[in-house]
């Protein structure tokens, strides 16, 4: 085998192990399946065409949530190009969580869904990857490119937009635990 | 400003799961990625050029 070509084992194994946080980051930030899943795609297909392309990283899964959140913005531009559909990417209240059989946390899980839509995207991507990707303020910062003051204030913005927007929800499901 | 630790609220967000990824997917993206294959390198077309002629 050449050295650095990439076996498939090794495409394989880098989906299994970041594919769900990439889904769900993507899923999140696009509020589109289809975006998301052509972005995910353009991914894998970048780390098969350039096997040397992780050789580098320090961090794999910061590195390919970074390849994401470039790509995301590359549609995003693309989309702006097009149409003037740009302020709607992430408008669309798509389900980025779980279904689940109790009323109150669908309920709160709708809401949550619908209130992440509205932020914009720089805070969304950044109150997820706090959030559910479990990146510090500086992970994100080197994540995303920007200084850690921002991120750390972006999170601010987002995170008071979504008590405000949740907290009547969330107090009644507070009373009712 | 920069602490990292969480509230209760933010805890509450944390525990909710994301959705999962279809698991069909991983069939169909794999595949694409390994028919995309590595490009082979200038270097490697000027040596099979060179066992052709």
């Amino acid at each position: 085998m050449l050295a650095g070509t990439q076996m498939p084992s090794d495409l394989e194994r880098l989906y299994d192990e970041h594919a769900a946080a990439l889904f769900a980051f993507l899923l999140n930030f696009t509020r589109d399946e289809n975006d998301t899943r052509d972005v995910l795609q353009e991914i894998f297909i970048k780390l098969a065409r350039q096997p040397d392309l992780l050789h580098s990283a320090r961090d794999e899964r910061a590195f390919l949530l970074r390849l994401a959140h470039n790509a995301a913005i590359d549609l995003m531009r693309r989309r702006g190009a097009r149409s003037r559909h740009h302020e709607q990417f992430g408008a669309e209240q798509r389900a980025a969580f779980a279904p689940t059989s109790d009323p109150d946390e669908a309920a709160f899980r709708t809401e949550l869904s619908a209130a992440l839509g509205e932020l914009p995207a720089d805070q969304r991507a950044v109150v997820h990857l706090k959030l559910w990707a479990g990146l510090t303020f500086e992970e994100i910062a080197a994540t995303l490119e920007i200084p850690s003051n921002t991120a750390a204030s972006r999170y601010r913005y987002g995170l008071d937009k979504l008590r405000t927007r949740l907290r009547p929800l969330y107090e009644e499901i507070k009373k009712a635990e | 400003m920069m602490n990292d630790e969480m509230e209760p609220f933010e805890r509450r967000l944390s525990r909710q799961p994301p959705r999962e990824i279809p698991t069909h997917w991983r069939a169909e993206i794999l595949s694409a990625a390994q028919a995309a294959g590595p490009r082979p390198s200038p270097s490697t077309l000027d040596q099979a050029c060179s066992q052709l002629s």
